[in-house]
């Protein structure tokens, strides 16, 4: 029986709207190995109420997108992200990553972030599967206690 | 010996008739020491009552006179000659009279009430084409087909807000968007002007006269008018039946543009008094090319189309006007970033680090804007004055398309505004009581903007404003005139925002009384004086209210405040004139004082959004003050060689926080030499050629914490224009060819909202071809 951890970022009335968002980080064991995946989706409220599935976009336009996973300081020295899948063109995408924990000096909690990036690459050619573009459309820090 | 004598005859006999008739012309012909005068009287042609305070003014010697109570005028003291007499009254169409000076002349003057046109009333009556206010004729040909913010860019004081090529929002003084108020066809121009991306829409092609008028205007045009107004106005109908046009087509080369016009006037046969123009435009532009590379999509295309119709006789008239405005403008991709991050990143590269090819495609992200305008206007002169009334109805459509994730997919329409306004203006001048000539008038305008779209930028409202005026004019004795002028003016906002799924209701409703005091003193010797003070207000724009949301290309996160109240303006004006025909100088000052000026103040907290946190600026209020001043010098140096310098300067302050204004205009100066080029061939004829550098300066005095980027440095641009007016096989042909930014200068204006992303726009050549037909 494998834990599930989930950390979301829900913005109720999108980008233009007065509400806040509100994200909910996760705590992570140390020395541990997690396999992660992330999912978008979008909800529409109006006459007719809708949830899409942006993932599925993003997975097909595998080849203009990647996902940037970077654990901020101080988590930097015992975190690391690696993402697992690629593209058609064979160059990372991040729809699926791994999380590799080590343990810390000290007992106490330690607090930090993850920040999450979805790089959007509108000229063919300009994915390398290193840079991150001018374009971001995600760019989230997820607040992690290790 | 018999023949030389008959020629000898003959020419004694020659002679002495010559010397006879030589003689009888000689008895009228004036000895070099002899002079003579002019005097005449100033009368409405309808009345045939004196035109008091019509301004005389005698060419070439450049002097004027102002007719008084009896409507009569004199000049004395001159030589024989060939003279050229300008009659100008407020209410009436000019009258050029043409003498040939051989004695003493008397003349009667008849001026016409304004006909056709729902002109409104120009209140500094006593301003010559020539001094930079209104663009002559010369100069609006040179730059026709150009937006209407770069044709006016050459007026001192006037500079542009600038987003790429298409995009260009006339700045007066360092106001714009709704601080300005333009006014096409005697209707105010409303197209959602508080957007910073929203140029004016209007044809780059109408045959029109445009006129600036710098400074608080408020009394006459309303609310809005706080740093001046721009008026475009159409050009009077032909009067006869004759058809006549314009052809024009104009080449870019920056952006391969191809712009085209065709005009045609005339009216019906048998049906004297009647005129009507038709005229249809149009443009497709490719991307820009900066110095180094292509600015992505950045193309764009227009159709317009315009008829008039009207009908005047001296007492009465009737006017038409509709048009219709349609433009697809894509936006600069290497403009639209996703969060404060990806901008930072972008502004250390400096330029967008993808490389685009040239192509006449616009793709996502892209604005389309349909404008539609009906002007129906009137007017009847009768005992008490002249009767004007226009109505004005006018929808504005716009949509923008935010950036495709998929580009094979059709672009996604991130927002669409309809905005409708209908207006109603009566206004009636009164034939001059004594020395007063002046009118009344009342204004009503109902707005309603509807909106669509994921990504409102504002809510759906519906306002109402009404205003009424008192504007007098007084002359005292020949050289001064007194100007008066009060205004009320009430509005009122409903306002429908809509929040997740409710609506939110709000109110806004403002009342405010506006005046200007004005005085036009010609102080002898071509020069004179104009000083006025006026007060101007406006309510606040429904952006400044209910912002809440990014706007695209600066990453910032604005918000509105719905508790905001108007803005109120004083303006003090002072400018002093030499016209000769020789030497024209003009140097004007200005201190405008704000009240509640309404500018994006930086916020302590970010605001978060899943593309990343985002500085936020929220709409706030407070005192400020613009003050400056331009100066124009024209010089002509020979009879073929005239210089002209221009140059302004405005410093703008927040008063309340001591710090300077965001987005004022550089000091600039713009010198140009005109070389008049002497006829050739017989076919190409009133050429010149001129060359000219414009110098901009470094903006450094810009407020701290509010921009990504210091502004940039100062540059000068090298320009040059050659142009004739050819008749080939019978048919006129006017030329122009032009070379702007020849050197090829990297440069960044501080008031282009592309930046940030990329140096301006490089070399550019344009080619100008008039065809006027129907002999104009």
């Amino acid at each position: 029986m494998q834990d599930s951890l989930v950390a979301r970022f829900v913005d109720p009335d999108g980008p233009s709207g007065s509400a806040q968002p509100v994200i909910t980080g996760v705590t992570l064991g140390e020395g541990k190995t997690y396999y992660g995946s992330i999912r978008l989706l979008q909800q529409r409220t109006g006459a007719a109420d809708s949830v899409t599935e942006i993932t599925t976009e993003v997975r097909e336009l595998g080849t203009q997108h990647q996902f940037f996973y970077t654990p901020e300081p101080p988590l930097n020295s015992f975190m690391s992200v690696e993402v697992t899948d690629k593209d058609d063109n064979g160059m990372p995408l991040g729809l699926t990553f791994v999380v590799r924990t080590i343990p810390k000096i000290s007992g106490q909690p330690l607090e930090g972030a993850l920040n999450v990036v979805l790089s959007h690459y509108e000229v063919k050619g300009t994915k390398n599967g290193k840079d991150r573009s001018n374009e971001s459309d995600i760019d989230i820090d997820f607040p992690i206690t290790l | 010996m018999e023949r030389f004598i008959r020629c000898f005859a003959a020419i004694l006999f020659v002679a002495l008739i010559s010397g006879a008739f030589a003689d009888a012309l000689c008895a009228n012909s004036p000895r070099a020491d002899v002079t003579y005068r002019i005097t005449g009287s100033v009368l409405d042609s309808a009345t045939r009552d004196p035109v008091i305070g019509a301004s005389v003014v005698l060419e070439p010697v450049g002097t004027g006179r102002r007719v008084g109570k009896e409507g009569r005028f004199e000049f004395a003291g001159l030589k024989q000659g060939k003279y050229a007499l300008h009659v100008r009254s407020v209410g009436y169409r000019e009258k050029h009279v043409e003498i040939e000076l051989r004695g003493d002349v008397q003349l009667s003057i008849a001026l016409t009430m304004q006909a056709v046109k729902g002109e409104e009333i120009v209140v500094r009556a006593d301003r010559d084409a020539a001094e930079g206010d209104q663009l002559s004729e010369k100069e609006l040909d040179e730059h026709r087909g150009q937006t209407l913010g770069e044709t006016l860019e050459h007026i001192s004081g006037v500079t542009v807000l600038q987003t790429g090529a298409s995009i260009a929002k006339p700045v007066i003084r360092g106001l714009h968007s709704q601080r300005i108020t333009v006014l096409n066809a005697g209707v105010v121009q409303e197209g959602q002007q508080w957007g910073a991306e929203h140029g004016p829409e209007i044809d780059p092609f109408a045959p029109t006269n445009i006129e600036v008028v710098k400074g608080a205007a408020s009394v006459e045009y309303g609310a809005g008018a706080m740093g001046g107004v721009i008026r475009v106005v159409p050009r009077e109908l032909p009067g006869d039946a004759k058809l006549r046009g314009n052809f024009a087509i104009n080449g870019f080369s920056n952006n391969r543009q191809l712009a085209s016009s065709l005009m045609l006037e005339g009216g019906i046969k048998g049906f004297g008094g009647f005129g009507w123009r038709g005229q249809v435009s149009g443009r497709i532009a490719g991307d820009s090319h900066t110095p180094d590379r292509v600015m992505g999509n950045t193309a764009f295309r227009e159709l317009n189309g315009s008829l008039a119709m009207g009908y005047a006789t001296d007492r009465y008239g009737l006017e038409a006007f509709a048009s219709h405005f349609g433009s697809e403008i894509g936006i600069f991709k290497g403009s639209h970033v996703g969060s404060q991050a990806d901008l930072e990143r972008v502004i250390a590269q400096g330029d967008p680090s993808a490389t685009y090819q040239f192509g006449y495609e616009i793709n996502a992200p892209k604005q389309t804007v349909d404008h539609d305008l009906l002007s129906l206007g009137g007017h009847l002169i009768g005992a008490i004055g002249k009767l004007e009334t226009h109505l004005g109805l006018q929808h504005n459509d716009r949509s923008e398309y935010e950036n495709q994730r998929d580009p094979s997919k059709p672009a996604r329409r991130s927002m669409r505004l309809e905005l409708n306004t209908n207006s109603l203006d009566i206004k009636l001048t009164h034939k001059p009581i004594g020395n007063m000539t002046g009118s009344i008038g009342l204004n009503a305008v109902r707005q309603a903007n509807t909106g669509d779209g994921y990504d409102l930028l504002i809510p759906n409202y519906l306002s109402y404003a009404g205003g009424a005026f008192v504007l007098e004019q007084l002359g005292i004795g020949e050289d001064v005139m007194l100007k008066a002028g009060a205004r009320y003016d009430v509005s009122d906002m409903q306002v429908y925002a809509l929040s997740i799924k409710e609506i939110e209701r709000g109110r806004h409703a403002f009342a405010s009384a506006s005046g200007a005091l004005g005085l036009a003193w010609d102080l002898g010797k071509s020069w004179s004086l104009n000083a006025g003070i006026a007060t101007a207000w406006r309510p606040p724009s429904i952006n400044e209210l209910y912002s809440n949301g990014v706007h695209h290309g600066s990453a910032q996160f604005e918000q509105g405040d719905k508790t905001l109240t108007s803005e109120r303006s004083v303006n003090t004006d002072l400018s002093l004139r030499l016209q000769t025909p020789k030497i024209a100088i003009e140097l004007a000052g200005f201190v405008n004082r704000f009240d509640g000026f309404i500018t994006l103040t930086p916020q302590p907290d970010p605001v978060l959004t899943i593309s990343g946190a985002y500085p936020a600026f929220k709409y706030q209020q407070s005192d400020a003050r613009l003050i400056g001043g331009e100066l124009t010098l024209q010089y002509q140096v020979l009879e073929q060689l005239n210089t002209r310098l221009t140059s302004s300067v405005v410093r703008g302050t927040n008063t309340d926080s001591d710090q300077p204004l965001f987005g004022m205009p550089a000091d600039r100066a713009e010198l140009e030499v005109e070389y008049l080029l002497p006829d050739w061939l017989d076919a190409f004829q009133s050429s010149s050629l001129a060359i000219s550098t414009l110098a901009v300066a470094q903006q450094n005095n810009a407020p701290e914490g509010m921009d990504y980027a210091a502004p940039p440095a100062g540059y000068m641009l090298l320009n040059a224009r050659i142009s004739t007016h050819a008749i080939l096989l019978g048919q006129q042909l006017d030329i122009y060819l032009q070379a702007q930014n020849i050197l090829n200068q990297r440069y960044r204006d501080y008031l282009s909202r592309y930046r940030y992303f990329s140096p301006d726009p490089g070399r550019n050549f344009v080619l100008r071809i008039a065809l006027p037909f129907g002999n104009h």
